[in-house]
């Protein structure tokens, strides 16, 4: 039923690839996260679902059927976008219906859509308001809501957090997946926060340059970066890539180690050597930013209860073989 | 199969696009551009002095006679004076008034809406007004002394004068309400600031006020320029062109060719110097969008 | 400058200062209105006491005929009717005319775009005095001088209103028309339930602004009129004063009835007119 599938979708802006060759096929209920920097394509994918794009190459199917040449309102999708864009001349009640209102439901039924709707985004009060009149966590939930009162095949989310405060995003992000699970939805989620990603995709997918680098669970991308791109994306702090002949591992490798598997140990003991330059202390722990004998700077997670280093002191790291990733210097790729 | 239908909806919006330009298009190609390009041809054939004899071909000599003429030099000179007369007039008076009512002080929206109150007076409106009130023996003018003989209207010295004074005072709500709307956008803070610099209010006005206000005083000029080259009406209501031609502007000499008073309409001659007019505000046009490129230039 | 306050004044000079403000205001509205209020004073003299030395600046024993003289006898009745009808006309077209076109410009893609915009933007470089040449002969040849059409379908459409719109339809996010497009609105119910609402400060401004210029239109209903059914306010002044002094009176009525319709929209629409005033100034 929800299942939107692309195979070899293209996008060109004269001699611009936005999209390049993207294959991904999301299943029916599943939520899945389409994640990269700005640019990387990742927002005109969606519009090309949509039908706001038209595709260069390739095709869309939803569901059982290929969309290519069906009109955007034919595709049976909701869109909540990163504006909300909520027509600010309308009520909230209004805005909520509009959608209904086009696909000629009679009166009665859209007035009880419109209200369940409301009611399941705690909106019940704010029905004869308009958008200039609501705060910024409202209106994300007003766009929810005229999305999910059409009961579309399949959501599509274009950054719908990033205009809400830190707090505020954090508690959205838990609403959102609970919805989704509640509506048994199938959702594709743009986002550029690796956290987001994280946090409630089942699967992401990670897009640079137009190419898609990396789809997979959560957890399997974290644990397993196909590509220092993906490997630095995906983590907070990132992950940290120390060249192969540092680490005693070549000049064609290098060595990637999550800030949680790096030790600071004695400088008499093996390792690698560096120097302290920063010791950020975040409450619950503690980030010891350190520069290696080639300036490139790494970062070590330490818990709070060890001691710190003595600042601008040298000191010596050491990692785990088991935790390390190892990638071709030149192709980025990674081995083994 | 995928390009027909999207060339399809290429070729629908497309359609829908010409469709709502057309009747705009259609407007603008019967009264404007047709029109426009016509007076070149009009320019070539020279009318008879009476009505139902052929024109003839002259090609350029219409032109170089009629724009070398002694007549057009002093109708454009006249067209010259006059905007001299009329702009910085008007918008010294238009910026004394915008400074003096941007105050807070209670009731003050009364005073804007007479200040902008003349935009309600059309040119006629005013040139009715203000010919009574020039009138020697009903006029108020006359009355305080200003009786001159001839009279004001008719005086060759005075005529272009009077009409440029009912010019600046029926502009004067238009440019009151441009210089307001530029004075109103100049941050409060740029006045504090040079208030905590120790600027009093004279020296506020001549360093904060007019340079940030620059861009507004430079449109006023643009259109009132453009305005004056375009003056018609106060011009016929009130002295019609004389005395002697002393307030034959361009636009009045246009009309009096095509109006039959005193000779058969010419319409080869109205073209011409129509296109003489043309050029000019064009000129105008030009300077306006050259300065205002600099200034988005500078501003970056 | 601004009504700043000066902290270190005595309350005395603080209000000596204010009171020199209203003094200098006051003045000035003075200067500014006088042209009006001895028009409508003229208007209720009769002739004999308008030309007495010294002149009367108050009607101590108003005289209304001259009002009534001027609606009748001066077919000022008639020529208010010819205005509203040519400016109303004039100003509906220019408005739909003005959205249909700045729709097609902000929305839609169509070859010859660019091109098209450009020419739309030339028209304001032709003063329309350059075209009364032709334009005469055009409205003669279709039959329409001494016509209602004659005197409104040149203007039905102006460069300044497509161009306004277009400026204000750019302003609505792109986002909106996106969702629109999802929940299945067209380019017409869009441009009329969305667009055109969003618009609206824009497109007040133009209604004001183009009914003001169409009513005090000179020139082109001076030339493309003869019969006196056919005249506007503004040409029925012209007649009016051509009357003689002993009914100058007559002509000061026709004035003050000549400007109360438009005082009244000013004063209903005045912050649309600033902003269709200003829309030229501020965007640069």
């Amino acid at each position: 039923m929800g299942r939107v599938a692309l195979a070899g979708v293209t996008k060109k802006f004269g001699d611009v690839t936005a999209v390049d060759h993207l294959d991904l096929d999301v299943a029916d209920r599943e939520f899945l996260v389409l994640l990269g920097p700005s640019g990387c394509g990742k927002s005109t994918a969606l519009r090309m679902i949509a039908g706001l794009d038209e595709l260069t190459e390739g095709t869309i199917t939803i569901g059982d059927r290929v969309v290519n040449d069906v009109e955007p309102k034919d595709r049976d999708l909701a869109m909540v976008f990163q504006s909300y864009a909520l027509y600010p001349h309308l009520t909230v009640r209004k805005n909520i219906e509009f959608p209904l209102r086009t696909r000629g439901i009679p009166k009665d039924e859209r007035a009880a859509q419109v209200a369940t709707a409301a009611e399941s985004l705690g909106l019940g009060d704010l029905l004869d308001r308009k958008p200039g009149q609501l705060s910024g966590g409202q209106r994300q939930r007003v766009a929810l809501a005229r999305a999910i009162v059409r009961n579309p095949q399949a959501f599509l989310m274009d950054e719908p957090l990033s205009n809400l405060d830190a707090k505020l995003r954090v508690q959205t992000r838990a609403e959102l997946v609970e919805l989704a699970q509640r509506l048994q939805a199938t959702v594709i989620y743009v986002t550029h926060d690796q956290v987001e990603a994280m946090t409630m995709g089942d699967r992401i997918a990670i897009m640079k340059d137009g190419v898609l680098q990396q789809v997979g669970p959560p957890q399997a991308v974290y644990e397993r970066p196909e590509n220092l791109f993906v490997a630095r994306f995906i983590g907070t702090p990132p992950m940290n890539t120390i060249p192969g002949e540092l680490a005693g591992a070549g000049p064609d490798i290098v060595i990637g180690v999550r800030p949680e598997h790096l030790h600071l140990g004695a400088v008499t003991g093996p390792g690698i050597d560096a120097t302290v330059a920063v010791i950020e202390s975040l409450g619950h722990e503690r980030h010891v930013i350190c520069r290696l004998a080639d300036t490139t700077m790494v970062i070590v997670r330490q818990a709070i209860g060890v001691d710190p280093p003595a600042a601008n002191g040298p000191v010596r790291l050491r990692y785990d073989a088991a935790h390390t990733h190892r990638f071709d210097a030149v192709t980025e790729n990674r081995i083994g | 199969m995928t390009s027909r239908s999207r060339a399809r909806r290429r070729r629908r919006e497309a359609s829908l696009g010409y469709f709502l330009l057309l009747p705009a298009v259609a407007i603008f190609a019967v009264f404007i551009f047709y029109p426009f390009l016509r007076n070149f041809v009009l320019g070539f054939y020279l009318n008879p002095p009476f009505p139902n004899l052929p024109k003839r071909w002259v090609g350029l000599d219409q032109y170089r006679e009629i724009l070398g003429s002694e007549s057009f030099a002093d109708s454009l000179k006249t067209t010259i004076a006059f905007a001299f007369l009329t702009v910085p007039a008007g918008i010294a008076l238009g910026l004394a008034l915008a400074v003096a009512a941007n105050r807070k002080l209670r009731g003050i929206g009364i005073y804007r809406t007479i200040f902008s109150s003349t935009v309600a007076t059309s040119v006629a409106v005013a040139a009715v007004i203000f010919s009574m009130l020039f009138n020697p023996i009903v006029g108020l003018l006359p009355w305080l002394g200003v009786n001159p003989t001839p009279p004001i209207i008719e005086n060759p010295d005075l005529a272009l004068g009077a009409v440029a004074l009912v010019t600046v005072w029926q502009t004067l709500g238009l440019t009151f309400i441009l210089l307001s709307a530029g004075l109103q956008a100049i941050p409060e803070d740029l006045y504090e600031a040079a208030a905590l610099d120790g600027a009093g209010a004279t020296t506020r006005f001549w360093r904060v006020t007019l340079p940030m206000l620059s861009p507004t005083l430079f449109f006023a000029v643009v259109v009132g320029s453009i305005h004056a080259f375009q003056s018609f009406g106060q011009i016929d209501l009130i002295t019609g062109g004389g005395p002697f031609k002393r307030t034959n502007v361009l636009t009045y000499s246009i009309y009096s060719e095509l109006t039959t008073v005193n000779h058969a309409a010419n319409p080869g001659k109205a073209a011409v110097l129509a296109i003489g007019l043309f050029v000019i505000t064009l000129g105008l046009a030009l300077v306006q969008i050259r300065v205002l490129e600099r200034r988005v230039h500078y501003a970056r | 400058m601004r009504g700043e306050a000066r902290r270190w004044e005595t309350p005395g000079a603080r209000r000596l200062r204010k009171i020199g403000s209203y003094g200098i205001l006051t003045l000035l509205a003075v200067v500014v209105l006088f042209p009006v209020y001895i028009t409508v004073v003229n208007s209720l003299l009769r002739p004999i006491d308008i030309a007495s030395r010294p002149p009367k600046f108050f009607p101590t024993d108003p005289n209304w005929s001259s009002y009534s003289e001027a609606w009748t006898d001066g077919h000022m009745a008639k020529y208010l009717v010819n205005s509203f009808i040519v400016t109303i006309a004039i100003t509906v077209g220019q408005v739909v005319t003005a959205v249909f076109a700045g729709y097609a410009f902000a929305f839609l893609e169509f070859p010859f775009k660019r091109t098209l915009f450009v020419t739309f933007l030339a028209t304001l470089m032709v003063p329309f005095e350059v075209t009364v040449v032709t334009n005469l002969d055009t409205v003669n040849a279709l039959g329409w001088y001494d016509t209602y059409q004659g005197l409104a379908v040149p203007f039905l459409a102006t460069g300044f209103g497509a161009f306004l719109v277009r400026q204000a339809f750019l302003q609505v996010p792109r986002d909106l028309s996106d969702a629109a497009a999802l929940d299945g609105y067209g380019h017409w119910k869009f441009m009329t339930r969305v667009a055109v609402p969003l618009a609206r400060p824009a497109i007040a401004a133009l209604t004001v602004f183009g009914f003001l210029g169409a009513w005090n239109q000179y020139l082109w209903p001076l030339l493309a009129t003869k019969d006196d059914r056919l005249r506007t306010v503004q040409i029925g002044l012209k007649q009016l004063r051509g009357t003689s002094l002993d009914a100058v009176n007559v002509t000061f009525a026709g004035a003050v009835i000549a400007v109360i319709p438009i005082a009244i929209i000013l004063l209903l629409f005045q912050k649309h007119l600033v902003r269709g005033l200003t829309a030229g100034a501020v965007k640069g």
